[in-house]
């Protein structure tokens, strides 16, 4: 059961490292700054380099949401399994959508809905589900918006002038080192959260000591996971975030990465955590709005919107029902691994069908036929359907043209 | 159960430090494509901006490894 649970972790780590390329790595991509592939490299080995960077124990996988130990609740590694399935299922569904949710939620959503099968409601503490969790994620994105957009309106104020277009193409050399911060900022949190769950795991197995450190091999494994997974490079993310919400400029681009790492670092270092996806989301909406409102695609960024509010939800849905089979018994297990990997592989078939890949991450977005259903009826279409409204800004249109 | 402080607190800090280097690369920016073209008239003028211009962008430089300072807990 522990080398199931540590398995799944390793494969939530991945698809945590693919859904969050597009954070960093879509604008720059986007706007030609860096080549698609250059910039899934450089990502992932930031990655790497900052899942080894910090020694610190991500306490946010517990951080007082599941009550644990002391008079609370024992938390099962059977329940940690269902959880990520949850996740893993979530994260699988948005990434086929291509829509940026936040891995973090989806992990949450995963432990709180198998921990309410397994342990009841009184498990879960309301209170810092709220604060730690609902309100941020409903703020972050307009405080991104609100920064990005003051932003983009210094970049494009200041550089006005004759020879505004050459100077703002200048904004991709800034470009490269923002996402890079980005994507170390990344590399030190999220690898945190798998291990994390493996080294509660272990614990709760009675494999390691309570109260101790990840072990080195786990970190190792985790840094790897996350990096290999942004390396393969969630492709449909990117294009949603980098052309589907806007099409992105360079000065845009800078304006909007630099309002989502001071965002990040801000909010890791002042204590109120917000979602790398929904700052670097929130951002890139705010940069829209600056340098023109009609150039925002709503429809998008609505789809993004509904996606992160049943986040949450859905995970644990799918995490509870993974819970309630488990509790049957090893049988019961053995359904919900054959079940997992039944839809996973469902879901890269799917996604074959109209695959996005490094070629066509920064083209235009198709329309889709075939709109997947496998999971979720509740979110509507694919991004694809979306029609990209005019944008009058001859700025962006000709950087487009220069990529192609 | 909010804890409003803090997330003003954030808001403001992100708000200044995003503005800070935008507002310095975008100067930086302006006057390294104003130098490339002053060059040609006028070359004292041109240096002076370019020199400016390299000093902002070392100014953003110290930034990003501050950023780089706050990301790696080793160094504090």
């Amino acid at each position: 059961m522990v080398a199931l649970v540590v398995v799944l972790a390793l494969f939530f780590d991945f698809t945590n490292g693919f859904h969050d390329t597009a954070n960093a790595m879509a604008t720059p991509i986007a706007t030609g700054a860096l080549k698609p592939r250059v910039a899934v490299s450089i990502a992932a080995l930031l990655n790497l380099v900052g899942a080894f960077l910090s020694t610190e124990v991500a306490r946010t996988i517990s951080g007082g949401l599941i009550r644990e130990g002391g008079g609370g609740i024992q938390i099962t590694p059977t329940m940690i399994f269902a959880g990520l399935i949850g996740a893993i299922m979530w994260n699988l569904a948005t990434w086929l959508l291509g829509l940026p949710s936040s891995s973090s939620h989806a992990l949450f959503g995963g432990l709180i809905g198998a921990v309410i099968v397994g342990a009841g409601v009184g498990a879960i503490d309301p209170g810092v589900l709220l604060s730690k969790i609902v309100f941020p994620a409903v703020l972050a994105p307009f405080m991104a918006a609100g920064i990005a957009f003051v932003a983009t309106k210094i970049a494009y104020r200041v550089t006005s002038g004759h020879h505004a277009h050459a100077a703002r193409q200048r904004f991709r050399v800034g470009q490269v080192f923002t996402s890079s911060l980005v994507s170390l900022a990344h590399g030190t949190n999220d690898a945190q959260k798998t291990m994390g769950v493996i080294t509660l795991t272990l614990i709760a197995g009675g494999f390691q000591a309570a109260g101790t450190g990840p072990e080195f091999w786990v970190i190792a494994v985790c840094a790897f996971a996350i990096a290999l997974g942004t390396y393969v490079g969630g492709w449909r993310i990117i294009r949603t975030v980098g052309t589907g919400i806007t099409d992105v400029s360079p000065a845009q681009g800078f304006a909007a990465e630099a309002s989502t790492t001071a965002t990040i670092l801000a909010s890791t270092h002042l204590g109120f955590a917000l979602s790398t996806t929904q700052v670097a989301s929130g951002s890139i909406i705010g940069a829209g709005l600056g340098r023109n409102r009609r150039s925002v695609r709503w429809r998008v960024a609505g789809r993004i919107g509904v996606a992160w509010l049943v986040t949450l939800p859905c995970a644990a849905i799918m995490a509870a029902v993974a819970e309630l089979l488990a509790r049957l018994g090893p049988w019961g297990i053995a359904a919900d691994a054959l079940a997992g990997a039944t839809v996973i592989v469902l879901m890269f078939r799917r996604a074959r069908r109209n695959p996005v890949n490094h070629t066509n991450v920064t083209g235009e977005v198709p329309v889709v036929k075939h709109a997947p259903s496998v999971v979720m009826p509740k979110v509507p279409p694919s991004i694809a359907s979306a029609k990209p409204p005019k944008v009058p800004a001859a700025d962006s249109r000709r950087a487009h043209r220069e990529q192609a | 159960m909010i804890e409003w402080e803090s997330f003003v607190l954030v808001a403001v800090v992100s708000l200044v430090a995003a503005s800070v280097i935008v507002t310095i690369a975008s100067i930086g920016i302006r006057l390294l494509e104003n130098a490339t073209h002053a060059q040609k008239q006028d070359p004292r003028q041109g240096k002076v901006r370019l020199a400016v211009a390299r000093t902002l962008f070392g100014v953003c430089g110290v930034l990003v490894l501050f950023g780089v300072y706050l990301i790696v807990p080793a160094f504090h």
